[in-house]
């Protein structure tokens, strides 16, 4: 780990934590850098790939944060971020694939269990990225939620305070989502 | 460890039937609120709750779970490991009996069942992931970390133990 690039880090969530906005934006190339390395070591070399998302993101924020000077709610802040970059990061990468393999399925994300959609074990990754966006323009709450379980791997608790909700509020509006979510990529495949 | 994927493909996402955010929040509203009910009085509630929209009825019928299938699995933490392994013998520390194992990075919370080696499951303990004690890479880029477990129902005199571990990120 590059030690600049660590106490960086850590000075940014700090900064952000007292409320300066800009130290978020500020924080995204660190951290974009570090997911991309982190997942194009993953995804290097063969056709098939698997990785774990939200491994990855945990991994990024062992990396970059020096965690004894910062709190948990400066954890879930820099699981925001990486949430967002990793879905970029993966889609981005998926729609290269493709683009290259017309008509091959040729990268596989792993979830967790509970974060996949049920009975869903393979799932479009481009597929659910247009659903995620047709369902932020619905409700963008919802889809922020989701990017967050399914990609920076926070939990209903982290996610709540994140959002300044309620973990049942979280809960209802995951539950929701999912179903939505599920429906929609059923369709696709139909098609 | 047991997971969902995503597989990437070249397909574009089909036609959607236009809903605005008013129509959706409608929808969702009717939505938890079926979902709060035993499958058995749903068809009921939706009969009273959309009597002068059925579209409305349509729509929410369309994401209900299919029957005999749990909404719970929605609700539930998310899984970071499912692993049947081995700890070492537990060691006694003050009052708890702590092992050392590795967890897979992202794992704060979970619960573990412990079974000595002649098959009687101890009672469930809870985990209590109790620092850091390192990285290690694990299956092509999978890193997991080392940490300390308290095995509250464990004997000193078990040498080894199997262990059914789940946990939460």
């Amino acid at each position: 780990m590059d030690p600049a690039a660590a106490n960086s880090v850590t000075k940014l969530l700090l900064r952000w934590r007292e409320g300066d906005s800009s130290a978020r934006d500020a924080l995204i190339p660190f951290v974009y850098k570090e997911l991309r390395r982190l997942a194009g070591r993953c995804l290097a070399g063969q056709n098939q790939q698997t990785l774990q998302s939200t491994a990855l993101v945990h991994e990024a924020y062992l990396r970059l944060a020096e965690q004894s000077t910062l709190r948990a709610n400066d954890r879930t802040h820099f699981f925001s971020i990486a949430a967002r970059l990793m879905r970029e990061i993966l889609v981005d990468h998926a729609r290269r694939r493709s683009a290259g393999k017309r008509g091959s399925n040729c990268l596989t994300v792993t979830f967790d269990d509970a974060v996949a959609l049920p009975g869903k074990r393979e799932i479009d990754l481009v597929a659910l990225d247009d659903a995620l966006n047709a369902l932020a323009e619905m409700d963008s709450r919802q889809s922020q939620i989701v990017e967050l379980r399914f990609f920076g791997g926070l939990s209903i608790e982290d996610t709540a305070e994140l959002l300044k909700t309620s973990p049942a509020t979280v809960k209802r509006e995951w539950v929701t989502a999912r179903l939505w979510l599920q429906r929609e990529l059923r369709q696709t495949e139909s098609t | 460890m047991g997971n969902g994927s995503l597989v990437a493909a070249t397909r574009t996402a089909p036609d959607r039937v236009d809903m605005t955010p008013e129509r959706w929040q409608q929808v969702k509203s009717v939505l938890q609120e079926v979902l709060q009910l035993p499958p058995r009085e749903r068809k009921a509630f939706l009969q009273s709750a959309c009597e002068n929209d059925q579209a409305l009825r349509h729509e929410v019928e369309a994401l209900l779970p299919e029957e005999g299938e749990s909404t719970e699995g929605l609700l539930q933490s998310p899984v970071a490991a499912f692993i049947w392994g081995s700890v070492p013998a537990p060691r006694l520390c003050g009052k708890q009996r702590r092992a050392c194992c590795w967890w897979p990075i992202g794992a704060k919370t979970g619960r573990i069942v412990a079974t000595t080696p002649g098959g009687t499951a101890s009672s469930p303990g809870a985990l209590t992931v109790c620092g850091d004690l390192g990285l290690r890479e694990h299956d092509a880029g999978s890193f997991q970390r080392r940490a300390e477990i308290i095995l509250p129902g464990m004997s000193q005199n078990t040498p080894r133990t199997r262990i059914h571990r789940t946990g939460s990120c």
